[in-house]
């Protein structure tokens, strides 16, 4: 189908429309709520194993077509955390024949400006603004997530030296050149703790599916060691959160980013805003 | 970090994935046809710029060492390694291939290196690299096929060449057995490695022996029956299971009947040892099967080593004395 130059530019709006106006989703707990019964067989096996949950809905125009979405949220104690306040919503959208689930996190509130154009209008889940992607679905726009790491080139001359956090390969494609680029940037991420992040760049040195090759260095007497080993595909952030000494660290990724968080020996993955691969 | 649990995956998904060539490997010749064979089948738009770039890079970090090896049963070739480096960098790739992890939180980054290297494999870029190798990618199913005796496919070796390396296979693993029995080499001389002088450290000094069992060929997963494993084994175990363990290292190629597959196709058709391919389906003992339902009589009815004979290679007191 041909998009108008006109639809084209309200889409643009659109996609960049901030969430500012956004109301909260009044979800409706009522079994004869109209959407439950396409909940019900869209998350038939899903239900099939929560006996017992409270479903609640809510009908939504996110594009304007006059076609309702629906937003759901179940309350179980198989689907939710932190004291059955933060529980799985989804956001399902009839497209190319079928329900498709668009959106899907743990949340605890979900926030609607209304439509602003043909394309889907961005959502805020806990305060994080969704907005709508090239995968036929939400991801997360990256504000609020952190502060951006600020990086510096590391000078030429020293280049593979610092290589020498990526490994034995990825020092000896610095030492032929290859168009690398080596940063770092010493923005505190541990406590009580000398540490660096390190990133490598340019020639092949990234890669489609995973990004940049980062690295979280913390001196150890005489020495840096790599604590965590990593990608980005864009952002490197910190945030406020501290797990035994160390921020939390945000790294994009290919479908939104990802928080890793101190586990006390190592960095895990503890929380992931992406988008569902499930839209189209 | 969980890294080395996301290698195995990608190396399962990898064996799993069947690898019907790429279609782009039906090429006459090698030519920038080639490289849209490349982009149509892996995904990735590269130019021959970038091709050519994420090559030298293989050979400045010598990773194009592993060219003709097999990673999960791929066959590594030119375009699957370039398909490789331009999906996770050419540092990371070099180092997943080194017993590395990959090193990524993103949760779709195994599957798409493992669809774009196996759908680039078998494409020459032999113009942008100035090599081809033969035979990459490989086929899962059709070893399998072959496996099964149902067809002699074009991996089957020429029953000549199969029955030499047969031979010469058996002749491997009498050598390594030999050499766990020696006392020259052997469990015998477990106790005079000293584990506070040199880099001798107990049991981790019998390197060199374990280096014995690794594979000096082509699969990067080939892992036979780990002397590793079994050592750690004896050094906890009481001396009675020990020489049952010695027993398994003894008995564990039977009479080496295993080894004549020219019937079947070739040399191991199919077949990969080890604890990395212990859920390969054609070689995975089922609910109620015996070993022969699975690997033929001709393995069911090897000819175990006399009980005395075992009990003379493993004795206790030469084992540990």
């Amino acid at each position: 189908m041909r998009t108008s130059p006109t639809l084209a530019a309200l889409a643009l709006a659109s996609f960049l429309a901030p969430a500012a106006n956004a109301a909260p989703v009044a979800f409706d707990a009522s079994p004869e709520a109209p959407a439950r019964r396409i909940v019900n067989v869209v998350f038939a096996q899903y239900l099939q194993e929560r006996v017992g949950a409270s479903i609640e809905t809510a009908v939504l125009d996110l594009d304007g077509d006059g076609t309702g979405e629906i937003a759901v949220r179940f309350v179980h104690t198989g689907s939710c955390a932190e004291g059955l306040k933060k529980c799985r919503t989804a956001v399902i959208r009839h497209d190319a024949g079928e329900w498709r689930i668009v959106l899907d996190r743990h949340a605890e509130s979900l926030d609607f400006g209304g439509p602003s154009g043909p394309l889907p209008g961005p959502l805020a889940v806990d305060g994080v603004t969704w907005r709508w992607g090239k995968g036929f679905a939400y991801a997360p726009d990256g504000k609020g997530l952190g502060t951006e790491v600020s990086f510096q080139a590391v000078p030429a001359a020293s280049a593979q030296s610092y290589a020498a956090a990526f490994g034995e390969g990825a020092q000896r494609l610095a030492a032929g050149g290859h168009g690398v680029r080596i940063s770092y940037s010493t923005d505190k991420v541990a406590d009580g703790a000398e540490t660096m992040l390190v990133k490598m760049e340019g020639g092949v040195s990234c890669g489609e599916a995973t990004g940049c090759p980062v690295r979280l260095l913390r001196k150890d007497g005489d020495k840096w060691t790599p604590v965590l080993s990593t990608t980005t595909k864009g952002k490197l952030a910190v945030t406020d959160t501290v797990r035994a000494g160390y921020r939390d660290i945000v790294v994009e990724t290919k479908l939104g980013y990802a928080v890793l968080g101190w586990n006390g020996n190592g960095y895990a993955v503890a929380d992931r805003f992406e988008s569902t691969v499930r839209g189209r | 970090m969980a890294s080395g649990r996301f290698r195995f995956a990608v190396l399962m998904a990898l064996a799993a994935a069947g690898f019907a060539v790429a279609g782009g490997a039906a090429q006459a010749a090698s030519g920038p046809l080639s490289l849209a064979a490349f982009g149509r089948e892996t995904g990735i738009r590269a130019s021959a710029e970038q091709v050519q770039e994420a090559w030298a890079a293989l050979e400045s970090m010598g990773t194009t060492k592993y060219l003709g090896g097999m990673l999960g049963g791929l066959r590594l070739d030119e375009s699957a390694m370039i398909a490789g480096v331009l999906s996770i960098g050419a540092g990371e790739f070099d180092a997943l291939l080194n017993g590395g992890g990959l090193n990524t939180a993103s949760t779709t980054a195994g599957t798409e290196l493992v669809s774009a290297m196996t759908s680039a494999a078998g494409i020459d870029l032999s113009y942008l690299t100035g090599s081809y190798t033969e035979g990459g990618g490989g086929s899962v199913s059709a070893r399998a096929a072959s496996a099964s005796g149902a067809t002699a496919g074009a991996e089957a070796c020429d029953a000549g060449v199969s029955s030499e390396m047969a031979s010469n296979g058996k002749a491997y693993v009498d050598g390594i057995v030999q050499a766990a029995m020696s006392g020259e080499y052997g469990f015998s001389k477990i106790q005079d490695l000293n584990p506070t002088s040199g880099s001798g450290t107990g049991f981790a000094a019998l390197g060199c022996l374990d280096k014995l069992f690794q594979n000096a060929g082509s699969d990067l997963l080939f892992k036979p029956p780990s002397l590793g494993s079994l050592t750690t084994q004896l050094q906890n175990w009481v001396c009675g299971e020990a020489a049952s363990v010695a027993e398994q290292v003894a008995g564990a190629f039977g009479n080496g009947e295993i080894f004549n597959t020219a019937s079947l196709g070739g040399f191991y058709p199919g077949a990969n040892f080890g604890e990395a391919f212990d859920s390969n389906p054609n070689q995975r003992l089922g609910m109620g099967q015996k070993a022969a339902d699975t690997f033929g009589q001709s393995f069911a009815n090897f000819e175990k080593q006399a009980k005395a004979q075992v009990e003379a290679a493993a004795d206790i007191t030469r084992l540990f004395k």
